[in-house]
C-alpha cells in the first residue's frame, strides 16, 4: 500500500471521528505520527507473509488474535454509539468549544512530551468530551453557570489524560508532572484526584472505548 | 469552593447507610473484601474496599481498569458480575470505593483443598464442567479483547450448590490493541505463569491465560500445582523438567528472548506421569494448552470445541 495512502486513509478515519481543530493540532506532531505510520507497515508486513518471521517482525500477532467471531462486531458497534454525543454541544456553544480546544492542545502536547501512545490521547479526548457533554447536559437541568469555567474544562483536562494514562500505560507521571506543560491554571493532586473521581462517576465507569486502533 | 459546589451536584448514597457488613471475607491487593447485606433489597453481596488515601495520585491504575473491564464483560454468566460502584468515607473520613458485586461462596482454591484434605479425587465429570466454563469465560474475555493475566485457582470463583464458575480479580487485566504493549514483567502468580513471560517476554497474548488456564486443569486432576517453583528460575526449571528444556526447533525465536541462557538439557517426558488419572482425550487438550510456542497454543475458543468435551452436558453452562 503507497505510503501517501494509508496516510489518506487514516485521516479520513480521523476526520470521521473528530472535529477539525483535533486534527489541526495533529500536525504539530508530525514525527511521533511518522513512528506509528512506522509501525503500521509493520503490522502489513506481518499480514502479508506466509510463514511467521518472528526474528524481524516487532509486531507479535497470534494467528488467533485476527480472527474475529461474530459477536465482536455487535459488541465494538454498540460501544461506539456512546462516543457519538458530543459534537452538537461544540456547535452550540463558542466559548466551550475554544475552551475544549484548548485542552485538547494541552493533551496532546504532554502526550507527546511523555511519549504516551495514541491511544492515550484517544481515549483521553474521549473521555473529556462525554463529560463535558454529560456535565453540560446536568448543568443545564439546574440551570446555573459552571459550564463556562474555563478552569473547569482544563481541570477535566487533567483528569482525563491521567485517567487514560492510568489505563493505556505502564508508567503514570504524578499529578504535579503531568502539568508542567504551561496552562493558566496548576491544580493540586487532591483537586485532580476528586476530579477523577467525578469524572469516572459521570462516566459510569465506561472507559473502555472503541478506535481504530481496536481493528 | 467551587470544587465543592461540583462535587455536591453528584448524589452519592453512602455505602455505610446501603450496606450491613457482616463479615470479612478477604484481602486483595488494594483492600478488604467482605460479604455484606444490602438493606434495601436483603441481598447478599460481597463488598470489595479500595482506599484511595493511601494512593494520593488518585484512582489505583487496577482499580480503573478493573471496573471498566467488569462494565465491559459481566453480560456473561462466567465472569464474576459488578453490581454497583458506591463512594463512601472511612474513620477517618477518607474516599473510599465500594465494589459491590454479586456474591459467591467459595473459590477453585477452597475446593480443591477440600478434596485433598479428605484424600478424594474430584470427580472427572465435574473436573470437565469447571474446565468447560473456564474455557468459556475466558474465550469471552479474550473475543472483547480483554487479558487476565494472573489466571489462578483463587481468583476463580464457585458456587457449590450449582458447581457454577466465574472469573474474578480482573484488576491486573489488559485491553489490548493492536499491536500488542509491552507490559510490566513481574505480574503473574508464578506457579502459573507462562514461559515466555519468565523468559521476559514483554509482548504477550492471550497465550499467557491458556497456559495458566491448562496449570489449573492439571491442579483439577491431581490437587497439586503442576509447576510448584519458589523462584522465577526455579519455575523454569520445573517446566523445563517435564516438557523438556526448550531449543529453536520446539520453540523458534526462544534462544533471543531477554532472559534466556544455559540451563540443563531434559528431554520432554510423558504428561502422563506428572497428571495420572486424565484419560486420553484429557491428556491431549492439556498438551495444546502447555505448548511452548504461545503462537500454537491452542485458543479458549478451540479449546471449548475439543472433544474431551463431548459427552459433557453443556445446556446449561
Amino acid at each position: 500500500m503507497p505510503l501517501h495512502h494509508h496516510l489518506f486513509l487514516e485521516e479520513t478515519k480521523m476526520a470521521h471521528r473528530y472535529p477539525k481543530p483535533l486534527l489541526d493540532t495533529l500536525y504539530c506532531l508530525e514525527d511521533h505520527i511518522h513512528w506509528e505510520e512506522e509501525e503500521q507497515v509493520d503490522y502489513n508486513e506481518y499480514s502479508n507473509t506466509t510463514t511467521t518471521n518472528t526474528n524481524s517482525s516487532n509486531v507479535v500477532l497470534l494467528e488467533h488474535d485476527l480472527f474475529w467471531d461474530h459477536e465482536e462486531l455487535p459488541s465494538l458497534l454498540a460501544k461506539e454509539h456512546q462516543n457519538q454525543l458530543s459534537n452538537t454541544l461544540l456547535q452550540n456553544n463558542l466559548v466551550l468549544a475554544s475552551s475544549r480546544e484548548e485542552a485538547v492542545e494541552w493533551i496532546l502536547k504532554v502526550n507527546a512530551r511523555y511519549s504516551f501512545s495514541t491511544l492515550t490521547a484517544v481515549l483521553a479526548v474521549n473521555y473529556l468530551d462525554r463529560f463535558l457533554f454529560s456535565f453540560r447536559f446536568q448543568n443545564d437541568n439546574n440551570d446555573n453557570n459552571n459550564n463556562n469555567n474555563p478552569w473547569l474544562t482544563q481541570l477535566s483536562a487533567v483528569a482525563c489524560l491521567s485517567l487514560a494514562a492510568k489505563f493505556e500505560e505502564t508508567h503514570v507521571p504524578l499529578f504535579i508532572d503531568l502539568q508542567l506543560e504551561e496552562s493558566k491554571y496548576l491544580f493540586e493532586a487532591k483537586t485532580v484526584k476528586r476530579m477523577e473521581i467525578l469524572v469516572l462517576s459521570t462516566l459510569g465507569w465506561k472507559m473502555i472505548l472503541v478506535t481504530p486502533l481496536h481493528s | 469552593m467551587e470544587m465543592e459546589k461540583t462535587g455536591a451536584g453528584v448524589a452519592v448514597l453512602s455505602a455505610k447507610e446501603a450496606f450491613e457488613k457482616l463479615e470479612k471475607v478477604g484481602e486483595g491487593t488494594y483492600g478488604k473484601v467482605y460479604r455484606a447485606r444490602e438493606k434495601a433489597t436483603g441481598k447478599i453481596v460481597a463488598l470489595k474496599k479500595t482506599r484511595l488515601h493511601e494512593d494520593q495520585e488518585g484512582v489505583p491504575p487496577t482499580t480503573l481498569r478493573e471496573v471498566s473491564i467488569l462494565r465491559m464483560l459481566s453480560r456473561d454468566p462466567h465472569v464474576v458480575r459488578l453490581m454497583d460502584v458506591k463512594q463512601g468515607q472511612n474513620k477517618e473520613g477518607k474516599t473510599v470505593l465500594y465494589l459491590v458485586f454479586e456474591y459467591m461462596d467459595t473459590d477453585l482454591k477452597k475446593f480443591i483443598r477440600s478434596f485433598r484434605q479428605t484424600g478424594q479425587s474430584i470427580p472427572p465429570q465435574t473436573i470437565k464442567s469447571l474446565m468447560y466454563q473456564l474455557c468459556k469465560g475466558i474465550a469471552f474475555c479474550h473475543g472483547h479483547g480483554i487479558l487476565h493475566r494472573d489466571l489462578k485457582p483463587h481468583n476463580l470463583l464457585m458456587d457449590r450448590k450449582t458447581m457454577m464458575l466465574k472469573i474474578a480479580d480482573l484488576g491486573l487485566a489488559r485491553a489490548f490493541t493492536v499491536p500488542i504493549k509491552k507490559y510490566t514483567h513481574e505480574i503473574l502468580t508464578l506457579w502459573y505463569r507462562a514461559p515466555e513471560v519468565l523468559l521476559g517476554a514483554t509482548h504477550y497474548s492471550m497465550a499467557v491465560d491458556i497456559w495458566s488456564v491448562g496449570c489449573i486443569f492439571a491442579e483439577l486432576v491431581t490437587k497439586q500445582a503442576l509447576f510448584a517453583g519458589d523462584s522465577e528460575l526455579q519455575q523454569l526449571l520445573h517446566i523445563f523438567r517435564l516438557l523438556g528444556t526448550p531449543n529453536e526447533e520446539v520453540w523458534p525465536g526462544v534462544s533471543k528472548l531477554k532472559d534466556w541462557h544455559e540451563y540443563p538439557q531434559w528431554n520432554p517426558k510423558s504428561l502422563s506421569t506428572a497428571v495420572p488419572g486424565l484419560d486420553e482425550l484429557g491428556l491431549d487438550l492439556l498438551s495444546q494448552m502447555l505448548e511452548y510456542e504461545p503462537s500454537k497454543r491452542i485458543s479458549a475458543k478451540k479449546a471449548m470445541e475439543h472433544a474431551y468435551f463431548n459427552d459433557l452436558d453443556k445446556g446449561h453452562l
